[in-house]
Parts: structure tokens; C-alpha cells; sequence
């Protein structure tokens, strides 16, 4: 097991009148190689969850073990905090306003290099990250400041994984990008699930649970409201009413409803949902 | 009528890359139209051009016949409001009601007249109870609507959306689309362009202003644009989930050509058998 | 970054949160001048002291604000007591008035020192106290306004007050926006192993470095966003403009200017009373 989230709870501003509850006693295990998706509505809780999986926030009540081992002895010391975040590997919301350096080597081996890495093994191991995310090399000496929104999005990614964390979570790495560039990203994450990675990932993209996805936690007002496998969660009425349903789910709902022959489950893209109807349709009564 | 007619539009942000290069195309009074393109196409430039923010590097934009340059420029404007991608970077006020009133200030309405006209907007986008909240106690979604109630009551002829619903979460996105398409109930006469790379809200419009690297590919109605997978393919855009199903029920020989919805299309599928 | 709660606008319907923010500005200038004003006996500053202080108490509870702030007003302060301290051990008393204290290099220190030392610090209090009354029952918006409303006399000099005012209000309008992506960079960084508490000097830097640069881009570009949004909305920083929120005083404003002007006038008096006997003493 990786990660085991204890009875969290966490609120902003305690004992002020600003007070707010973000997450309300929430458990649930994150384990070696899932693919876990956490969703939920803005302002639900969502990123104050993953900004404790690497002990950047604490809980205010409850704990998170990473390893075994709770975050706030992980964050004790400077030394373990820094195995911890570099164990945990977090990309930010938009992590293209993290940006700063002058070239996108330097940006992508400051991670490194922060974490003690020699300048040159640091060098070589950042142009190794690039070339992963689909960036060449004529990228290696471009200012970051230069880039398109997409390929921006790639650095700030490639700047986490170069730290080689045995888990990476994402927060709405999707959010803003065109299709093309959603599906790139969407696939490389892919690439590095197969690798062995295990993933967590904030997503307000349904198609995402359903495509990708082995667990899905739902926090809804602070609460974890759903946590289990992407096939319970889209047959689950309580939860479709609540998230916003993929198109071809939501359509392989309706027709099951009207009474034809389909598993919502297996209805992961058009091409699925045509077989099947054309399944049902060829079937004698 | 024609409110906007652009013709043979250029613009480069720098000698190496042009952004818009040889734009044609017009828009009918009252009519929705959705300029289509993906990231990178030039759109949100297109939005800067029409409002006179920017200066074109050659071609012309006319607004009501009258041709958009630096002397007509404060006239054109007053017949046009503009709605931005970003919901925090165009709130200005420091509260719902401030913002609204930020614009009818600009436009020196008389103090005793502007509450009814702020409320009046607030209220046609669901935002009226809000009217003393603070920005930061908004929702992406909320300060949009705000945005629109900010554009709306400066009373414009043209109201322009510039991928105003593309950093929302799916509720907001569907709230600021459900509004967009109640406005045209409220005042018909309204001309609205809407720049976006989200067919879901392109499909709504009247018709699509089709662009791929600077130029017009195609000027059609939803209906056309999104049964040309071919034309799709070509320009990087994936058809809205409503046609590719539809597309694929006429491949298998159910005539869904005139389904709108999923519920017809539902209804089609289980009469096929 | 959330823990900013001193002095920050508390949401409350009191009396004092209803006050027009100019009356409410006037008076706290009439009463840093009051706490200011000294009399030449001891024992009718401690008094007034008193007084003033609980005025102060009053006007907390009234504005639902916790007495506990006032004393943490207090360790804020604690280095400027510090050299307060100092300086008053090196200025020597010519006529003290209280025993000697102890002796230091064989240098006399007598009790004056302290209890000098004792009011400023409690006049200082004081004057913060009110600072956060005001800043705590007033939005930062009327504020703006309110300053606006005072400078205007200065439009005749050229003084660009209603650019300042509309400046003003905007970076009001975007402290929240920014502490929060301060708070979401600095977090970002800190992913990438940037220490900002720890560390030597130089890395140190480098964390903050790491920090400034994205805040300014993400800062310039919003600029850019927020002038392009202003320009479309038809703003013109030459032209005339109409005004939504009209200050308007009501009899509440009356009855605390009546009071304010009463409490100030009374002190004048006692402070011509007492100059009677000796001589006026401003701080």
C-alpha cells in the first residue's frame, strides 16, 4: 500500500469567522500502481487533498501515511521532507506559472538540482525528461516564457517527473488545453502508468475515470461520497446525479433505461456503444 | 443586414508569425454565430481586432457599414461589449453590484438610474442575491455571469464571447451556455459572436465561422459542419458526441438525420428493431 | 497566508460597521490627537489614559473584535518597545519626579524612564487599536472612496486623485487574488524541492527567486488582461465618469460627530484648565 489517507479532515482558517471546512473525515488507500482519480465539484476539497499526500498541507485532523510512515514525521526534518516530495511527485494546477528560468533545461533540472543532483548528471537527466514528454531537442535552450500554453504545460510536467517519483499526482492537468493537447498529455500519463507509476489525478473530465482509471474517489462537500472502481461508480444513480456524466455513458444509460440490451460499462467510447448496438439490434428476440 | 463584415484581414504580432492571415467573412444582425478554430488559430486575437483593442495589420472591419479605424473606434464601441476567457481578470469592481456599475460609469449614466439597470442584468443572469459579494467569493461560473451581466447593461448591439467558458469547471460551462442561449429569448435582436474550441457550444449557434491558421475554412451551419468528417479531420475537430452518434446511426442504415437530441435518438434506435 | 486576520475587514452589521467610512476617518484623527495632547499631571494623564482606553474597549465590542488583539497589537511591537527603551535610558531627566531605579555604568536611571516609556507604549497601543477598529469595520473599497473624497481638494493642484483612488482600488480589488497564487506558487516550488524556511542563504534566494519571477509574469499578464477588459468596458482614466456608490452621511454619522466633537471639546477645555496652572505640553 502507498498511500493511506486516515480520517482527514481540514479546514481553512481555523477559529477566525473566514473558518471553512474543506475535508470532512476521509479515508481511503491509494495502492502500488493504481491509477486513481479523485473528482468532485470546484471548492470541494479536491486539491487540499493531494497538496497532504507529499506533506505540503496538514491535516488538522486525522493523518496520512505514505509508506507506512505519517507525513508529519516524514516532514519532521528537511532531509525526510525532501525524500518524501521527491517520493510523491505533485503537478500543480496550471503548473505553467511555476516556470521561471531562463531556458527549459535549467527550468526542468531545478527540481534536481534542488534535490542535490550535480549540475551535469542534473543537465542530462532534465533533457531525458524532455524528450519524454514529446518536446525535441531544439526545446533545450528555449526560455520557457516563449512557449504555447500545451507545450508550457508539458515542462512544468517534465520538471516533476525527472525527479523520478515512485507516485505522481496531478491536479487537473487537462483543465484549458485544446483537444489535441489533452489528448497527448492524457496519453503520455498513460505511457507512464504502464511503466509502473502509480497515479493519482484530479479531474473534473469524466472521460478520463471511465478510459483510464482503475479507482475513483468522489469528494463531494468535503466528504468522500464514493470511493471504489470506475464500473460502480457510472452505474451508481446517487453518483450520476451528482457528476457530470460522459455523453456516450449518460446515452448508454438512456438506452438501457428504454429497455435495450447495453452494458453502460463497456460503453467507454462511440466506437464501443455502436458495437454493442449493433449487437443488440442483430439479436432475435 | 449585415453588423459585421470582415474582409481580407491581416495580423502578426511580430514579423515571424502570422496570426490572422486574409480573414473574410460576415455576421447578420441577430444572429448567433461561433467562430471555430482550435488553440492557436488566431481566434483570440479575431476578439481584439473586432473591438478595436487591436489594429489590424491590414484589411478592414466594418460595423454597421461604417469602417472600424482609430477615428470611429469610440463610436463602433459603444455598440459592442466583449466578454474575456479569464473570469478574474476582468472583474473589476470589488463587488457584483460595483462591477456591473463599472461600465454604466464609464458611459456617465446618471447616478439615480444605474441600481434598476444593474439589478435588471443581475437578476436576467440568476446573479441578483450575489450583489454584495466579493469577488473571491465567487465561482469561476459566477463571475462570468457577472461579465455578462457587466457587458449586457451597456446595452450593446454586439455582445462578443471570447472563450468565456473555457477555464470553467462542466457545471459552469453549462451554466454560461444555458445563459448565452436564454438571451436570445430576452432581446432576438442581439448579435452575439462567440469565439470557442468547444463544439458543444458551437452547436447551439445559427452558424460556424469555421478557421484553421489564420484563415476561414468553412462558413456553414452546425448541421453542415459537423456531418463533413472529412472537413473536421481536416481542420483538427472532433465532432460533438450528438453527430458522431448520429453520423454512425445513418451508417447503419437508421435515418437519424433530422435527430437533435439524445432522447430522438433513443426513441429512433429502439423503433429499429 | 490565511493567518493575515489583524486588522482585516470583519463582515458585521454594528453601528460603528454603518458609520459613513469619512466620519469614521475624521474621528480617529480627532482621537490620535486627544491620546497626544499631555497634561502636566501625572495622575490626570493616567486618568485620561483610562479613559481613552476604554473608549477604545468599547468601540471593540461594539465592533465584535476581540480584546485579544489589542494585546497582540502588543508583541508586534515588542522590538520598537525595545528601542524606545534605549533611547529613554540615554536621555537624561533633568527634574525627575519618581526615585531613582538603579544605577547602570553609574549612570542614574530613575522610574521616569518607565513609566514614559509605559505611556508611550500604551498611546501607541491606543492608536493601533483604532487603526484596527477602522480597518476592521471598514470595506478597504470605502476607504479608497473616502480618501478620494478628503484629496479632492488637491484636484485644483493637478494632483491626479481620481487615478490614484481607481489604482487603489484595483490592487484592493486583487491582494486576495494574488496572496492566493503566491500561496499556490510557493506550494508548486516547494513540490520541486525549493526550501524557502531552511537552507543556507543562497538557496534561499534561489526558493525566492523561484517564486518572484512566475508571480510578475502571472502579475503582468493580468495587467494586460485587466486594461484590455477596462478599455472594452469604455474606461477613459480623462474622462469624466458617473459614480454608482454615493457616500452618504445619515444621523448616525451625526450623533458620532456630535459625540466625537463633545469628547474633543471637553479635552481642550481641561487641557486650558490645566494650562491655567502650567503649561501646555504637546508630545
Amino acid at each position: 500500500m502507498a498511500i493511506e489517507v486516515k480520517h482527514v479532515s481540514f479546514t481553512y482558517s481555523p477559529k477566525t469567522p473566514n473558518a471553512y471546512e474543506a475535508l470532512k473525515d476521509v479515508s481511503t488507500c491509494i495502492n502500488d500502481g493504481d491509477y486513481l482519480t479523485i473528482v468532485g465539484q470546484t471548492g470541494s476539497g479536491k486539491s487540499t487533498l493531494v497538496q497532504m499526500l507529499n506533506g505540503l498541507t496538514m491535516p488538522t485532523s486525522g493523518a496520512i501515511f505514505v509508506d507506512e510512515q505519517d507525513t508529519k514525521i516524514w516532514c519532521k526534518k528537511t532531509k525526510t521532507t525532501r525524500l518524501l516530495r521527491k517520493k510523491v511527485g505533485l503537478v500543480f494546477q496550471f503548473p505553467e506559472y511555476q516556470l521561471f528560468e531562463e531556458t527549459i533545461l535549467k527550468d526542468v533540472a531545478f527540481g534536481l538540482i534542488n534535490y542535490g543532483m550535480k549540475k551535469e548528471q542534473a543537465y542530462e537527466k532534465a533533457k531525458e525528461y524532455i524528450l519524454k514528454v514529446g518536446l525535441n531537442e531544439s526545446y533545450f535552450t528555449k526560455s520557457p516564457f516563449e512557449l504555447s500554453g500545451g507545450e508550457k504545460r508539458k515542462v512544468a510536467i517534465a520538471g516533476i517527473l525527472a525527479l523520478e517519483p515512485e507516485i505522481l499526482i496531478l491536479d487537473e492537468p487537462t483543465a484549458g488545453l485544446d483537444p489535441k493537447s489533452k489528448e497527448d498529455l492524457l496519453n503520455l500519463i498513460t505511457q507512464l502508468h504502464d511503466e509502473g507509476k502509480t497515479i493519482a489525478l484530479v479531474t473534473h473530465n469524466m472521460s478520463i475515470v471511465r478510459k483510464y482509471a482503475n479507482h475513483v474517489i468522489l469528494i463531494e462537500k468535503g466528504k468522500a461520497f464514493f470511493d471504489g472502481t470506475p464500473d460502480e461508480f457510472f452505474v451508481n444513480d446517487e453518483v450520476c446525479k451528482i457528476i457530470e456524466v460522459p455523453e456516450v455513458i449518460e446515452f448508454a444509460r438512456k438506452l438501457k433505461v428504454k429497455g435495450i440490451d447495453i452494458d453502460v460499462n463497456k460503453a467507454t467510447s462511440v466506437d464501443s456503444l455502436v458495437e454493442q448496438i449493433k449487437l443488440w439490434r442483430a439479436k432475435d428476440e | 443586414m449585415k453588423k459585421i463584415e470582415v474582409k481580407n484581414l491581416k495580423f502578426a504580432y511580430n514579423s515571424k508569425e502570422t496570426v490572422i492571415n486574409g480573414l473574410n467573412f460576415s455576421v447578420e444582425a441577430g444572429k448567433y454565430v461561433s467562430i471555430l478554430g482550435h488553440n492557436g488559430s488566431g481566434k483570440s486575437t479575431l476578439a481584439k481586432l473586432l473591438m478595436g483593442l487591436l489594429v489590424p495589420g491590414s484589411g478592414e472591419i466594418f460595423v454597421d457599414g461604417k469602417l472600424l479605424s482609430s477615428e470611429t473606434v469610440d463610436e463602433i464601441r459603444l455598440k459592442m461589449a466583449l466578454v474575456f476567457q479569464n473570469p478574474d481578470n476582468q472583474f473589476i469592481g470589488s463587488t457584483v453590484e460595483e462591477d456591473v456599475a463599472f461600465g454604466l460609469e464609464n458611459r456617465k449614466v446618471p447616478q439615480k438610474e444605474m441600481h434598476d439597470i444593474i439589478f435588471k442584468y443581475l437578476r436576467l443572469v440568476g446573479m441578483e442575491e450575489f450583489y454584495d459579494k466579493e469577488p473571491s467569493n465567487l465561482s469561476g461560473g459566477q463571475k462570468q455571469r457577472v461579465a455578462i451581466a457587466g457587458a449586457l447593461a451597456l446595452n450593446p448591439d454586439i455582445l462578443i464571447l471570447d472563450e468565456a467558458t473555457s477555464m470553467l469547471d462542466p457545471k459552469g460551462k453549462r451554466e454560461i451556455n444555458e445563459l448565452i442561449n436564454s438571451l436570445r429569448d430576452v432581446n432576438p435582436e442581439l448579435t452575439i459572436i462567440s469565439i470557442t474550441h468547444d463544439v458543444n457550444e458551437a452547436l447551439f449557434s445559427d452558424e460556424i465561422v469555421l478557421i484553421s491558421s489564420g484563415k476561414v475554412s468553412k462558413v456553414a451551419t452546425p448541421e453542415e459542419i459537423f456531418s463533413d468528417e472529412a472537413l473536421l479531420t481536416k481542420n483538427n475537430v472532433i465532432s460533438p458526441f450528438v453527430y458522431q452518434i448520429k453520423n454512425r446511426l445513418i451508417d447503419m442504415g437508421i435515418d437519424a438525420s433530422n435527430c437533435k437530441t439524445m432522447d430522438e435518438m433513443v426513441e429512433l434506435i429502439w423503433q429499429s428493431k | 497566508m490565511n493567518n493575515i486576520v489583524f486588522g482585516r475587514y470583519v463582515n458585521a452589521n454594528t453601528f460603528v460597521h454603518k458609520l459613513d467610512p469619512r466620519t469614521k476617518i475624521f474621528l480617529l484623527v480627532l482621537f490620535s490627537v486627544g491620546i497626544f495632547l499631555q497634561f502636566t499631571n501625572n495622575m490626570t494623564n493616567l486618568l485620561m489614559s483610562c479613559c481613552y482606553l476604554g473608549v477604545v474597549f468599547i468601540l471593540m465590542i461594539i465592533t465584535r473584535i476581540n480584546i485579544l488583539h489589542l494585546f497582540k497589537s502588543l508583541s508586534m511591537m515588542w522590538f520598537m518597545i525595545l528601542f524606545l527603551l534605549i533611547v529613554y535610558m540615554l536621555t537624561p531627566i533633568k527634574e525627575p519626579n519618581f526615585p531613582v531605579a538603579f544605577t547602570i555604568f553609574g549612570k542614574y536611571i530613575y522610574w521616569d524612564t518607565f513609566v514614559n516609556l509605559g505611556y508611550i507604549v500604551l498611546r501607541l497601543m491606543l492608536l493601533i487599536s483604532l487603526a484596527m477598529i477602522l480597518t476592521s469595520s471598514t470595506r478597504p473599497m470605502d476607504m479608497t472612496y473616502a480618501f478620494e473624497w478628503y484629496m479632492y481638494p488637491l484636484k485644483v493642484i493637478r494632483f491626479p486623485v481620481h487615478e490614484i483612488a481607481m489604482t487603489l482600488s484595483i490592487a484592493l480589488r486583487f491582494i486576495p487574488t494574488l496572496l492566493d497564487e503566491t500561496n499556490r506558487i510557493m506550494k508548486a516550488q516547494e513540490s520541486r524541492g525549493a526550501d524557502f524556511k531552511h537552507g543556507s542563504l543562497f538557496r534561499r534566494f534561489g526558493a525566492i527567486i523561484s517564486l518572484i519571477i512566475p508571480l510578475f509574469v502571472s502579475a503582468i499578464d493580468r495587467s494586460e488582461q485587466l486594461a484590455n477588459a477596462m478599455e472594452a468596458r469604455g474606461y477613459d482614466p480623462r474622462a469624466k465618469r458617473t459614480r454608482y456608490k454615493v457616500l452618504k452621511g445619515n444621523w448616525r454619522d451625526a450623533i458620532a460627530l456630535l459625540i466625537g466633537l463633545a469628547a474633543f471639546g471637553g479635552i481642550i477645555f481641561l487641557l486650558v484648565y490645566d494650562h491655567n496652572y502650567n503649561q501646555i505640553l504637546f508630545f
